[in-house]
């Protein structure tokens, strides 16, 4: 099974204001080799974009470990545009295990995914929405995901993951498992971005 | 343990979102999940137990915290150190 991470960050609010301060922060999140590739806030977001990514992947399962952004590092980083306007490809590695993640700035935003297996793009199924002043999250990536289902695989339900707490990631992958392998959902206090891949063969 | 307990509470209120995520509050709570704090702020959490506590905090370290009674065992092992 392949999975897949994502995530949304607004670069303004990322890094601490104050000098001193963003600097340990800094210190504290990049690896020596992450500050050798940039010092520039939007490629920092970018590779923070990215090690978050990497993580999601590799921990789908629940396992009881924090996101320690120092541990994933990315390795390299490289420019490459594609039509959905995710430019940058980053390669992240975590204790010798490695992530692929595409990232692109949209907005002011960074939107990023990544997953353990490179050879997927073309199964990779994306929608990005506002929250609608609603504030329930939840309610928005229900509806997201019925509409990439809906509109992919041409069937009309509505209810998909009407009734289903989106984050319990058992719950989803049992409503998902006809259609998609992996769901990842991710969103700041206005846009929700969600990202799933397509099953092989549906 | 107590008093780590109090300090620890008021850092994390500076990072959760809304209040609301208090309201039935348990040691257990996880960071992200429960008290809605944005990944992002979570070396913010650390910086700020780093410079109230006098100690440094390891990646490895954080790596093992998820909720508020292992920020306060991390921090009453280390200080005990």
């Amino acid at each position: 099974m392949t999975f897949i991470g994502c995530d949304l960050v607004m670069i303004p609010l990322l890094f601490p204001e104050g000098a001193e301060r963003r600097q340990k922060y800094l210190n504290k999140a990049f690896t020596c080799i992450e500050h050798g590739l940039s010092e520039e806030p939007i490629t920092l977001a970018l590779l923070w974009a990215a090690k978050e990514c990497a993580y999601k992947v590799l921990f789908k399962k629940g396992a009881h470990v924090a996101f320690a952004p120092g541990l994933f590092s990315s390795i390299s980083i490289s420019e490459q545009s594609d039509k959905e306007g995710f430019n940058y490809t980053i390669l992240v590695d975590y204790k010798g295990v490695q992530t692929w993640v595409r990232a692109g700035v949209f907005d002011g935003s960074i939107r990023a995914f990544g997953t353990d297996c490179k050879e997927v793009n073309d199964r990779i199924l994306m929608k990005f929405g506002c929250n609608g002043g609603t504030m329930d999250v939840r309610y928005t990536a229900r509806r997201m995901l019925n509409e990439l289902i809906e509109s992919t695989f041409n069937i009309k339900n509505e209810g998909f993951f009407q009734d289903h707490p989106v984050y319990k990631y058992p719950v989803i992958q049992s409503v998902m498992a006809p259609f998609l392998e992996d769901v990842s959902i991710s969103h700041d206090a206005e846009n929700v971005f969600v990202v799933a891949l397509k099953k092989v063969n549906k | 343990m107590e008093i780590i307990e109090k300090k620890v509470i008021e850092i994390l209120k500076k990072y959760t979102p809304n209040n609301s995520v208090w309201e039935h509050f348990m040691l257990q709570n996880n960071l992200t999940r429960d008290l809605k704090i944005n990944s992002a702020r979570i070396v913010d959490i650390i910086l700020d137990i780093e410079e109230e506590y006098k100690i440094e905090i390891s990646n490895t370290e954080i790596e093992k915290v998820t909720n508020v009674q292992e920020v306060v065992k991390l921090i009453s092992t280390k200080t005990a150190q």
